[in-house]
């Protein structure tokens, strides 16, 4: 099993989740975040001081699935969150050991 | 930009600020740039040309800082932002309208010029911030060398200084110094593959050798730079002060008063000056004067009096009386003497007085508590002795021995055994007597004696003070030791002289005066490791527990003093150390005796704020065997290559046998240690821990079961056994 995060731009959400939906992702895990990357969060067109670095607001979804269906789901991601400009976001991917639902004690996969 | 078509026409300029600007940019340095167009050009426009600007050297990994402004977002920019401002000093076009961004350089600079006098005190103070944040590049163990107190940005802000027009700044030596940095910088960025501006010490060997030096040169090397940046940047700002502080000049306003203050030696706008009469070329005590004048009244020496000092003569050897007085008198000056004998180092003085100060100019002390490069740190301590003065019957010789105490350094050797004959040779050298020239050498050799047996050996045990009023010989110079022993740990780091430390080392101290004054005053044939003046509590348990103990926590110093009663067992002490380092304590000290049955410990820890109930929880686990100390901290396989070291020091006490173990500091070690002694068959009367930085020392004071000293074979033996564990 892995985890796949992805931090994605707040207005490419809905695209994401429905693309996920039509994948057959049926459960995530979303929050507000902030963060930049080598631009530090400029604009194309930013007027500030170039040693500035400015938070900007981003979606992080997270999503544990089974290794079979990793490199699908994030070229799910990828293609539905991308807009070509900078502050696209990136998606990675961790080892899970072990998942439990809750209501009802099951393990692993059939938690999933 | 002549391939961007929407550029056409709008006065659009690709303009390179910052280090891009200055042409100083290293192999991994950001890009820093401007796009500038005319003000009014429609925002889509901009955003058009600079969308195909970017892109392509974003996708091509480029480290970009980029913005975008119209001409007159620039100004106001600079006008907002003396960072900015800084930055846009050496603006220059690297595509499209070049001519443009000439005349919008020129109406910074002129602003600039314009209000320099509102601006660069806002300049100082932020550089005074920056350097007091980071520290200068001469004297930190990580050499910043963009940041830190005489580095790039001290350069570049010199620059931005000689722009405004109000002071000037010798240009060949700083260009010189700043392509020197710039130079190693290249270097730093190769061989790690990164944007950084931190040489740490574990990179200057991969930069030493590509650069073709040895590393300790490189380190010499990038010190010095920095020292003399960091001393034009001084200078420069000294300068300015005055020149901002300047009255306006009426037509008869006199030339800079000259008041005179010793033959040869005046002050003359707030600096000492030579006046020329006596010629400072032809009598060698005008240097001294000057220098006893400075520090004294905590004055710079002119620049220019400071280069003809390169050129005076010395004082015949052995110097004459008057000779070492003005030393003396600078030496015992205060602070005045840091800033005058950096002046004078810097102007070659200090090679002619002192030759033996070439071996520690500028070096990094071994120690990573140091703050200060030895040179200076032995000024410093000179400057700590000099608040002393009023507790030693000898002054001179108090502060002469602060300034060569690690004159041994940067030799091979034990530096206080190799200090110590250096010492006197310079001391007899500037004229002191035979008699005083073998005390400082002695307070040299001896510098270390007190923190040592202060923190390494039980100071209760009357052996410990015996043996130091031994070393002494009689009181006098027993306080001149103490002087210096705190003056060295003051100049090192605030925790050499820690409230705990400076416990330690006074006690010792009041010690050992009590045996100079009458020898049978410690005298205890009966000591067995428990100090006289703390009563031993009565033991009171309840008998409810299985195995009942009671903890007492109460501050100590910087630290707590924790007391904990048990019953007798063989490996208590082994037990509670180990719990207490389960519980997250660090030990620094700790002392066992047994009465009726009934164990009562006491323990110095580091924290000032224990939680007893956790503590009580560990040691109930501990005491009833529900906490497996061997799996929690056992020491598992030896973490170091370099082996530990097991020492027994025959001399040091005459009622228990004392063994330092010398290995990597980890959770473990104490509780290893004293296991294996405890099964050995031998009890521990006191521990006594410190660490140095990633090295443990721990002393521990060992007895047999009927209290004595083990017998020399036994001893060794104990030895082995302890060398045997995986430390």
């Amino acid at each position: 099993m892995k985890l796949i995060t992805a931090v994605i731009k707040p207005h490419k959400w809905e695209e994401v989740r429905e693309a996920l939906e039509t994948f057959g992702i049926t459960g995530m895990t979303v929050t507000e975040a902030s963060g930049y990357g080598r631009q530090k969060g400029h604009t194309e067109v930013y007027r500030g001081a170039e040693y500035d670095v400015s938070l900007v607001p981003k979606i992080r979804v997270e999503i544990v699935t089974e290794d079979e269906d990793v490199k699908d789901v994030v070229d799910v991601v990828v293609k539905s969150a991308s807009t070509g400009k900078i502050g696209d976001g990136k998606v990675w991917v961790v080892p899970v050991e072990s998942v439990v639902r809750v209501r009802t004690g099951e393990k692993d996969e059939a938690a999933l | 930009m002549s391939d961007l078509p929407a550029a056409g026409g709008h006065g659009f300029a690709l303009v390179a600020v910052g280090g891009y600007g200055r042409r100083e940019m290293s192999p991994f340095s950001d890009v820093d740039v401007v796009l500038v167009h005319r003000t009014g050009v429609p925002a889509a426009t901009v955003a058009r040309v600079a969308e195909q600007l970017w892109y392509p050297l974003w996708d091509d990994g480029v480290a970009l800082d980029h913005a975008v402004r119209s001409t007159d977002e620039m100004l106001r920019t600079a006008a907002d932002d003396y960072r900015a401002a800084l930055g846009m000093l050496d603006a220059r076009a690297v595509a499209g309208e070049a001519p443009a961004v000439d005349a919008l350089r020129s109406e910074v600079l002129a602003a600039w010029r314009r209000t320099a006098r509102q601006r660069l005190p806002v300049l100082q103070r932020a550089n005074h911030e920056r350097v007091s944040r980071v520290g200068w590049l001469s004297q930190s163990a990580i050499m910043d060398l963009k940041e830190s107190g005489g580095g790039l940005r001290d350069a570049t802000t010199m620059r931005a200084l000689v722009a405004s027009w109000l002071v000037d700044v010798p240009h060949r030596e700083l260009e010189a110094l700043r392509a020197a940095v710039l130079d190693v910088r290249d270097v730093l960025h190769e061989v790690t593959g990164r944007p950084t501006d931190r040489l740490t010490p574990e990179l200057v060997p991969d930069v030493a050798a590509a650069m073709g030096f040895a590393p300790d040169h490189l380190d010499l090397h990038v010190r010095d730079l920095g020292r003399r940046t960091a001393h034009l940047a001084t200078t420069t700002w000294r300068r300015l002060d005055a020149v901002l502080a300047e009255r306006p000049r009426t037509r008869t306003a006199p030339g800079p008063r000259l008041d005179p203050v010793a033959p040869g030696v005046a002050v003359a706008g707030g600096e000492i000056v030579l006046t020329g009469s006596p010629d400072p070329a032809a009598d060698p005590l005008v240097a001294l004067r000057a220098v006893a004048e400075a520090a004294r009244r905590g004055l710079p020496l002119s620049p220019a009096s400071a280069a003809r000092l390169a050129s005076v003569p010395t004082p015949a050897e052995p110097w004459p009386t008057e000779a070492r007085r003005l030393l003396v008198e600078a030496l015992t000056a205060g602070p005045g003497l840091v800033p005058v004998w950096e002046e004078i180092d810097l102007a070659g003085l200090v090679d002619r007085w002192l030759p033996e100060w070439r071996a520690i100019r500028l070096r990094g002390s071994s120690s990573p508590v140091h703050r200060f490069t030895i040179d200076r740190h032995s000024v410093e301590a000179c400057v700590v002795a000099a608040g002393l003065i009023r507790d030693v019957a000898r002054p001179d010789i108090l502060c002469t021995a602060a300034l060569l105490h690690d004159i041994g350094k940067g030799h091979d050797g034990d530096h206080s055994e190799v200090g110590g004959p250096l010492a006197e040779q310079v001391a007899l050298r500037w004229g002191f007597s035979p008699g005083d020239a073998a005390t400082i050498g002695a307070l040299v050799r001896q510098h270390l004696l007190l923190p040592t047996l202060a923190t390494r050996r039980d100071i209760e045990d009357p052996d410990t003070a015996a043996n130091v009023a031994e070393r002494v010989g009689d009181a006098e110079h027993l306080d001149l030791l103490a002087a210096l022993t705190e003056s060295d740990a003051r100049a090192t780091s605030p925790a050499a002289w820690s409230a705990w430390r400076a416990g330690l080392i006074r006690g010792l101290v009041t010690k050992a005066r009590a045996v100079l004054g009458d020898s049978d005053a410690l005298a205890d044939p009966a000591y067995e490791g428990w100090p006289a003046a703390v009563p031993l509590p009565a033991a009171r348990f309840t008998s409810s527990d299985a195995e009942p103990f009671t903890v007492d926590v109460r501050p100590h110093h910087d630290g707590s003093l924790v007391q904990i009663s048990a019953h007798a067992r063989i490996g208590l002490l082994a037990a509670l150390a180990g719990a207490l380092s389960v519980a997250g304590q660090q030990i620094r000290s700790a002392r066992l005796v047994d009465r009726d049955g009934a164990s009562t410990s006491i323990w110095e820890v580091a924290d000032a704020e224990v939680e007893p109930d956790r503590l009580v929880r560990r040691i109930r686990q501990v005491l009833a065997g529900e906490l497996s100390l061997e799996d929690r901290i056992g020491l598992g396989e030896a973490s170091s290559a370099v082996p530990a070291q097991v020492l027994v020091h025959g001399g040091s006490s005459t009622s228990a046998t004392v063994v330092e173990v010398r290995a990597q500091d980890r959770r473990g070690l104490v509780w290893a240690v004293a296991r294996a002694i405890a099964e050995a068959g031998y009890a521990i009367r006191s521990a006594h821990l410190s660490t140095f930085g990633p090295q443990a020392r721990d002393v521990f004071y060992v007895v047999t079961p009927d209290g004595s000293a083990l017998p020399e074979p036994e001893a060794a033996v104990l030895a082995e056994r302890i060398r045997a564990l995986p430390l």
